[in-house]
């Protein structure tokens, strides 16, 4: 038994998926995978361009805090490889299982995420990030479109976040799935 | 009764009727009715029992400032009591009941209230009920609760939703009058991002009560509505806070028969506007005569309002007062829609008057009639017969939202008015809001106000209109009218009458603020929105002042009540707040646990089995089996932090008592974290996994505390130190294995040595898993057993927990839960928050060695040696058993002195934390008594103040397994 | 109800995000007599007027900020990271 290859559960496993509200797709929910997601940290001010490589996708690069970001999507390199590579200057936090992610997408995505977070959308641009709450939840805010977000949060209320995401999406008609 | 539906006009859909009912009448309406117009509509002037001497009244205004036409609306769990019936839409099957009657409301017994009025005057509870005091709370206020009130609140749940949300925009626009649709038209022609709310229905304010002007508003509502401007209509703006964002409550479906679940029912707007522009109207002041609340007895622009929305006639005869031309252009309409005006009353001057009513300068002396009005007496003058008056006593600015951050109305003679300062700090006050009166000219205000406000942020501006002459000139208000001393009402809502309020004057209490604690003038839903500015010109006469000179009551959000539904948003139920789950959540429900709420997260108790009949009886179960061979816990709630940086050690140096400086790599240590004050703030191990990298663990409880007292330390005190912090709870699925058996156990999935000499007690290093993957491994027990802690990234957790549970099955491992946990830690001594309550310092538990005599500076340190935390005979950690050991001890039960009566004084301690430990067979406590680690063996008595129980025990050491550690050290 | 303060690094941000601490005070020495201990963990002012306080802005970049501000009217002056200024 302890001889078998160990498996990755994902946190929104058994989250709940299809159409939920009023017809017409305003919002579309999907769990993304939990392949990388690494906090870099480093003495505010530090340039993070070294960073960037490690990281892929829209936005692989997403600042939560003077001298803190995460790493998303793969890149380069291990995390053990880019530790060494990036030492003194920047220490990594593994958390790829620590945070989950979501992407929100559509018509409504933002009036959507209005309902939770009180940044001013408008103002942020595509492939920017912040740190808020959305709700009672601190999340990382990511623009990957126009009409595209993506949110990181704890692992422990994925699935509290999921569930409040579709309830406050159901005016708009939203579509919940796995990725 | 009668129809008194006009055969045209209003901006109604007659094409369909909406059914409905009053106090259980079917009666009918159509679109575009609220239930105030579609009741006139069906001849019910009566529509409410006054507060306090129940009199008959009927609506005095068409909109938000309603004092009198309060009902319930809805069924079961929609009920709900005081809506105005004004400001709620009419829809299919609306049911409606009147408040604050007894049997009915036109047989109301408690209208004798009226006969008893002389008792009932003003301050008159602080006079009558005085005596005997004991009297007040239990015969004197709930009589006068039954007898005086409004509405009845449901008990049933609300089956609505309600939610939250925020909006930001370059300019707000506060009302969709002519004003505000000019100011919303000139910012969206200029490009900026624009919020238009409006509590009504409809857009337009004042333009919906004038049909000549519905082309043109027809028009702009069409370009704003091009242009993208935010229209929110239903909407109403209650409140300004700081950073100028106002709070807005959205009626999203409360105007619909049969709301729909994937809705809200009411939307809680927080706007972050860059500017906003006031642009709120003005409400017409009622006039203060004998007798001005009799049904039929409304406002003129309420009249107005009613005539054209609606094509609803107020009565068949409509005397109309008036102090200015508002009075004078009504009649006109009147009698061009063929309506007869019985007469017009002027009491200032009027323009020339050619209609048919007779034209009458003089005041109103007594108007008369129970239920309905019948006539109107002119002081000095002839009576005249009329089942409706239109009353215009001039204009008072709405200012409230523009003093809600603390600006004071001041008093314009010029506009004989409050006028809030017309420019502050984002935001700026348009049209009749200003004290302008007419379309025109508040068109053009609007839009040389919008122009303005977007000059402030750095956006050009083309007004969309131009000035233009106001069409009436400013009246000074009335104050009270007539000679006769019967009750010329002042708060309609409150039924506070001139007369109460020259008593008030005439006790002392003439100040604004305190003439309305004094009579309740200015209180309750309306908050003298009608009523305040005739109170001030009476106040001002009593006292031979000005009303400047009184001033006005301080105004506070919210503008008008708003549901607690809508502050509390989606915070309810289920969803009060977010629920945290453990990575193995999954794995402890398919073992049947039973989950605990431990702050947001669920953790797993304990594990019930086939058979077990009770929590305990599962509970000693998993203590025995991890005594006698192993068990596996969830401990993933424990907070971890990774630490980084080259002055990483230093730093966790400063922040716990005892040293960290020179912890080996690979070990981990147990520290306690000590507040400024010295008392102890939190425990847990930190591990160096790597020179310069620790990962520390916390109580779950204060995961988030120690993180933003670590992140404070290293940011606000100590700058200077390199270290960076990342908090790991949520990364790691963390498992304790405790348990003789446990090595063995854990050496089938760990390829690596776990030998007491490679693993010893306090190690701590990476290992790889059997199934390729990497763990943390932790030697640390707070079970007192042989005992790891693993964690694994979180995904992985049931996987691994999974693997163990299999790994150990012949040994028969066990899952056990919070509770066994509890258990186990009681018995070994070891503390909680329970002990660590704030009040104790690492002395009273037994680890005052563990303070690092020789660093210069940790937090804590200068503040530890004071006298008082180092008196021998503070509360100090001890063990308790009771002598019967059948006895059960129950935690916060006090420890007396053998013999000793239970009273303060004699107080020794409480038991901090019980359980009953199945290894030893009883009860077993920990407390913190006086002096209590020189008092092992004492004889005491427990007292159990809640189940006055006094119980002979004996103090001993809080270590009740294992007092050598040779099983830790296994 | 609701007000922003302006994070120096997030910009904009409702007040519950921040978790405020209480007055901006330094530390004193490592060797400064118990007194100053004393005042330093247990005195107060309590002013009408300006302010200067320790915000946390907990639920956006974690950094502790000094926020100076108007205790009566609510107006706030300036808002900087903690670790601004000093060594
Ligand atoms: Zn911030």
């Amino acid at each position: 038994m302890p001889d078998t290859l160990l498996t990755a559960r994902p946190a929104l496993a058994n989250a709940a998926t299809g159409h939920f509200g009023l017809p017409g797709a305003g919002v579309t929910l999907t769990a993304l995978p939990e392949d990388r997601l690494w906090q870099a940290l480093a003495r505010p001010g530090t340039d993070p361009a070294p960073l960037l490589a490690y990281g892929a996708g829209p936005c692989p690069l997403r600042s939560i805090g003077p001298g803190q970001w995460l790493i998303v999507g793969v890149g380069t390199g291990t995390l053990a490889e880019a530790q060494a590579a990036l030492a003194p200057g920047f220490a990594l936090s593994d958390q790829t299982h620590g945070r989950v992610r979501v992407s929100l997408s559509g018509p409504s995505a933002a009036d959507l995420l209005a309902k939770g977070t009180a940044v001013n959308l408008a103002l942020l641009p595509e492939g920017g990030a912040a740190q808020t709450l959305f709700g009672h939840l601190g999340i990382t805010l990511a623009r990957t479109g126009p009409e595209a977000f993506e949110l990181a949060v704890l692992r422990g209320f994925a699935l509290s976040l999921w569930d409040e995401l579709i309830l406050l999406g159901r005016e708009y008609g939203i579509g919940a799935r796995a990725a | 009764m009668t129809s008194h539906r006009l055969p045209t006009g209003g901006r109604l859909d007659r094409s369909r009727r909406v059914e409905f009912s009053f106090d259980g009448k079917a009666l009918h309406g159509h679109p575009g009715d609220t239930l105030a117009s579609a009741l006139l509509a069906n001849g019910q002037r009566l529509m409410a029992r006054s507060f306090k001497y129940h009199r008959p009244r009927g609506v005095i205004t068409a909109g938000s400032a309603e004092p009198n036409a309060l009902m319930t609306i809805g069924r079961e769990g929609r009920t709900e009591p005081n809506t105005r019936a004004t400001m709620a839409e009419l829809y299919q099957w609306l049911e409606a009941n009147s408040q604050n009657r007894w049997p009915s409301l036109d047989q109301d017994i408690g209208a004798l209230n009226g006969l008893l009025s002389r008792f009932l005057g003003a301050g008159f509870y602080y006079k009558t009920f005085m005596w005997p005091a004991s009297f007040w709370e239990k015969v004197y206020e709930p009589i006068i609760r039954r007898a005086a009130g409004l509405g009845r609140a449901t008990t049933l749940q609300d089956p609505d939703r309600y939610e939250k949300t925020w909006a930001h925009c370059d300019l707000l626009v506060i009302g969709g009058g002519a004003a505000g649709l000019a100011a919303a038209l000139t910012a969206a022609r200029a490009g900026a991002s624009v919020v238009l709310a409006d509590e009504g229905m409809e857009l337009g304010g004042g333009m919906l009560s004038d049909p000549a002007s519905w082309p043109q508003l027809a028009e702009i509502l069409a370009e704003l509505a091009t242009l993208g401007v935010r229209l929110l209509p239903r909407t109403t703006v209650f409140g300004w806070y700081d950073g100028n964002v106002f709070g807005a409550v959205e009626r999203v479906q409360k105007h619909l028969a049969v709301p729909s679940p994937d809705a809200p029912i009411e939307r809680l707007w927080r706007i972050a506007a860059r500017q906003a522009v006031l642009a709120s109207g003005a409400e017409e002041r009622p006039m203060v005569f004998a007798g001005n609340d009799i049904p039929g007895i409304m406002t003129a622009s309420a009249t107005a309002s009613y005539l054209h929305r609606q094509a609803v006639a107020p009565g068949k005869r409509t005397a109309i007062l008036t102090q200015g031309p508002a009075g004078f252009t009504l009649a006109a309409q009147m009698e061009a829609l063929g309506l007869e005006v019985a007469a017009l009353v002027s009491l200032g001057n009027g323009p020339a008057w050619q209609g048919k009513a007779p034209l009458i300068r003089g005041i109103p002396g007594k108007a008369i009639g129970g239920k309905s009005l019948k006539s109107l007496q002119i002081e000095g003058g002839p009576r005249i017969e009329a089942d409706a008056i239109a009353m215009s006593g001039g204009f008072s600015p709405v200012i409230h939202l523009a003093c809600h951050r603390g600006a004071r109305p001041v008093w314009s003679d010029a506009r004989h008015a409050f006028l809030a300062p017309s420019e502050q700090d984002g935001l700026l006050i348009a049209g009749a809001a200003a004290g302008l009166s007419g379309h025109a000219a508040c068109l053009g205000d609007g839009a040389a106000r919008a122009a303005a406000a977007l000059a402030r942020i750095g956006l050009r501006a083309e007004p969309a209109f131009g000035p233009a002459p106001e069409d009436a000139v400013a009246q000074a208000p009335l104050g009270e009218l007539g000679k006769t001393k019967a009750k010329k009402f002042v708060d309609y809502q409150n039924d506070v009458h001139a007369k109460d309020l020259t008593l008030a004057a005439a006790e002392g209490y003439a100040d604004a603020e305190l003439a309305k604690r004094y009579t309740t003038s200015g209180m309750a839903t309306d908050q003298g929105k009608l009523g305040n500015i005739n109170a001030a010109a009476i106040l001002a006469k009593a006292r031979g002042t000005t009303i400047a000179a009184v001033g006005l009551t301080t105004f506070r959000p919210f503008y008008t009540p708003v549901s607690f539904g809508a502050l509390a948003g989606t915070s309810r139920g289920h969803d009060f707040q977010p629920t945290r789950l453990s990575p193995l959540h999954g794995w402890a429900k398919t073992l049947g646990a039973e989950f605990v709420e431990t702050g947001l997260w669920l953790r797993s108790a304990w594990f019930p089995r086939a058979g077990e009949t009770g929590w305990r009886q599962s509970v000693d179960r998993e203590v025995l089996t991890v005594r006698r061979a192993a068990g596996l816990c969830d401990v993933s709630t424990l907070g971890k932090i990774e630490i980084f940086g080259t002055d990483a050690a230093e730093f966790l140096n400063r922040i716990y008592c005892n040293g960290f400086a020179k912890l080996p790599v690979g070990r981990a240590r147990y520290g306690l974290m000590l507040r400024e004050d010295g008392f102890i703030y939190d425990d847990g191990t930190t591990s160096r996994l790597a020179t310069d990298h620790f990962y520390m663990t916390t109580t779950t409880a204060l995961a988030a505390g120690v993180m933003t007292h670590l992140e404070f330390c290293a940011q606000a005190l100590w700058p200077d130190l390199d270290v960076r912090i990342a908090s790991a709870t949520d990364q790691w699925a963390q498992m304790a294995i405790a348990g003789p058996m446990a090595r063995q156990i854990l050496q089938r999935i760990v390829e690596a040595d776990l030998s007491n000499e490679a693993f010893p007690f306090m190690a701590a290093r990476e290992v790889p898993l059997k199934g390729g993957i990497m763990g943390r491994l932790f030697r640390i027990s707070f079970s007192g057993e042989l005992a790891y802690e693993l964690a694994v990234p979180a995904g992985y957790g049931e996987a691994v927990a999974d693997a163990i549970m299999a790994a150990g099955a012949p040994e028969g491992i066990c899952a056990y839960g919070a509770e066994a946990l509890a258990v186990l830690r009681i018995e070994k001594g070891h503390v909680t928050h329970a002990e660590i309550n704030g009040t104790v310092v690492p002395a009273d538990l037994g680890m005052g060695k563990m303070v690092s005599p020789v660093k210069p500076d940790f937090i804590g340190k200068h503040l530890l040696h004071r006298e008082g935390l180092t008196d021998p005979q503070r509360p100090q950690l001890v063990g308790v058993v009771p002598l019967d050991p059948a006895t059960p001890l129950r935690t916060g039960s006090h420890v007396l002195a053998k013999g000793a009566a239970a009273t303060l004084e004699n107080d020794q301690g409480y038991l901090t934390s019980t359980a009953h430990s199945p290894h030893l067979g009883h009860s077993i406590a920990l407390a913190l008594v006086a002096g209590g680690s020189q008092r092992h063996g004492e004889e005491v008595v427990v007292w159990d103040g809640l189940n006055d129980a006094a119980i002979p025990a004996r103090l001993t050491s809080p270590v009740f397994i294992d007092p050598k550690n040779e099983k830790l050290h296994a | 109800m609701a007000s922003l303060i302006p994070c120096p690094h997030c910009g904009p941000r409702p007040k519950e995000e921040f978790t405020v601490r209480g007055a901006v005070l330094p530390r004193p020495a490592a060797d400064a007599p118990v007194e100053e201990w004393q005042a330093h963990v247990y005195l107060r002012e309590n002013p009408r007027g300006d302010y200067a306080e320790h915000w946390h802005h907990s639920g956006g970049c974690r950094r502790w900020l000094v926020v100076k501000r108007n205790t009566a009217t609510h107006a706030v002056h300036s808002v900087t990271d903690a670790a601004e200024g000093r060594p």
